[in-house]
């Protein structure tokens, strides 16, 4: 099946009549919304695969509300963060033996980032230090490369709340990367 | 496995089917439903309590030297602040589920929703609707006290030095009422007691009185308005 030749809209409505159409939606963000779980969460392959399931379920009871005024893309963010925030709730023993392999999470991200492998883990690891709002904004700013509004609809927050959490998130990522005395000089 | 074949497993299994396109859409009525009806209903509490500022008579404040907060209290139109705060948060809450409404954040959707209940509640103010839903409202609620019912129940305070009723007979140094409870009173007019001009001390002008009791039937003035008000004033200057 050539997924190519259709839009992500096109796949939507393809998908209510017949559901092969829906892994052709599942294929092209695959990659990216496990990076960006994986980003936003110290959770495991096995449980990032099962946040991934939970939300592709939830698009498809919701698929006949996607609203074709915003893209395929922000809506499914928006669903599997909001999945990842849920089940970061529910995680008790979060932290400890489900953090994921920090090896993998490289590997993932290898094919298509600018940063290098050493630049990413340093950064990331800044990041897990900052609390969960601002890590949201700042992985989606700099990692998804999305603008204020789209992250707006991801997070749901009002764009001038985006532009808020980026600033104290940068600070706060800089005053940590001293505190740890990480430097980004090459 | 694959992931995805676990997901298309998992929705044949349990046969998980998309939700009906008619369920989204009744949501959606029923937040508009909610927002709309909340604010409609927010306006009417404002527009009434406009009306009950209108009705009040904040001058008797200036009355109770020692305890004018507590007047003020006692005379605000309680009912329908909470009535007005209620469904301005309902329609809060109503707004909040329609899909953009993150896009606001919460101190300017609630300002928004206030804003709206003012402008709305002014116009229904305006255009005289406020007291005929009042009247409605009392007319068809058993428990709730109509405004001119409580406008009533203050001004039938002698103690305090609070009387209004209606003329039956009147000369230079006295008049003589009957209260709301029909009561009689013979009201003394002294040198020091102002007559508002447009009060006429004839037969059946209904007037409110602020002043002193002296004993169980007699009543000294320091004021004497008309009982309507801004209204009555409104009616008489129409007629000159």
């Amino acid at each position: 099946m050539d997924c190519q030749n259709f839009s992500d809209s096109q796949l939507v409505y393809k998908s209510i009549e017949n559901s092969i159409y829906f892994e052709c939606l599942y294929k092209k963000y695959e990659y990216k919304l496990t990076r960006f779980v994986s980003r936003n969460s110290n959770f495991g392959t096995e449980i990032i695969q099962d946040i991934l399931q939970d939300a592709f379920i939830k698009i498809w009871k919701n698929i006949r509300d996607f609203d074709d005024s915003q893209s395929f893309s922000t809506w499914a963010y928006r669903i599997v963060y909001n999945e990842t925030v849920s089940y970061w709730r529910k995680s008790t023993s979060f932290g400890k033996n489900k953090t994921k392999d920090i090896s993998n999470f490289l590997n993932l991200s290898a094919e298509n980032n600018e940063l290098s492998f050493e630049k990413e883990e340093k950064v990331m690891r800044i990041i897990n230090k900052l609390p969960q709002k601002y890590k949201s904004v700042l992985i989606l700013k700099y990692f998804e490369d999305m603008g204020y509004e789209e992250i707006s609809d991801v997070l749901q927050i009002p764009e001038g709340t985006v532009a808020t959490h980026l600033n104290r998130a940068r600070k706060m990522f800089f005053e940590v990367a001293n505190n740890m005395n990480v430097s980004f000089i090459d | 496995m694959e992931n995805f074949e676990k997901i298309i497993n998992r929705i044949q299994k349990e046969d998980i089917q998309p939700i009906k396109k008619w369920v989204f859409r009744t949501r959606d009525l029923f937040v508009a439903f909610v927002f709309f009806t909340s604010l409609l209903l927010g306006s009417i509490s404002f527009s009434i309590i406009l009306y009950a500022i209108k009705q009040s008579d904040f001058q008797i404040i200036n009355h109770f030297y020692h305890s004018k907060i507590e007047t003020f209290l006692v005379i605000l139109p309680y009912f329908w602040l909470i009535l007005l705060l209620f469904f301005t948060v309902l329609a809060f809450i109503g707004f909040k589920g329609f899909k953009k409404s993150y896009k606001f954040s919460f101190v300017s959707t609630l300002s928004l929703n206030f804003l709206l209940s003012v402008i709305i509640g002014t116009m229904i103010f305006i255009s005289g609707g406020s007291q005929l839903l009042e009247r409605k409202f009392a007319d068809n609620v058993n428990m709730y006290q109509s405004l001119a019912e409580y406008k009533r129940k203050i001004w039938l305070n002698p103690d305090k030095g609070l009387l209004a009723g209606e003329i039956f007979k009147a000369n230079e140094k006295f008049i003589y009422i009957k209260d709301f409870d029909k009561k009689i009173w013979k009201i003394n007019l002294v040198k020091e007691t102002f007559i508002l001009p447009m009060v006429d001390l004839i037969k059946g002008e209904q007037v409110k009185l602020t002043g002193k009791k002296l004993n169980d039937s007699t009543f000294e003035a320091d004021m004497i308005r008309p009982w309507g008000g801004i209204e009555k004033i409104r009616k008489k200057n129409r007629k000159n």
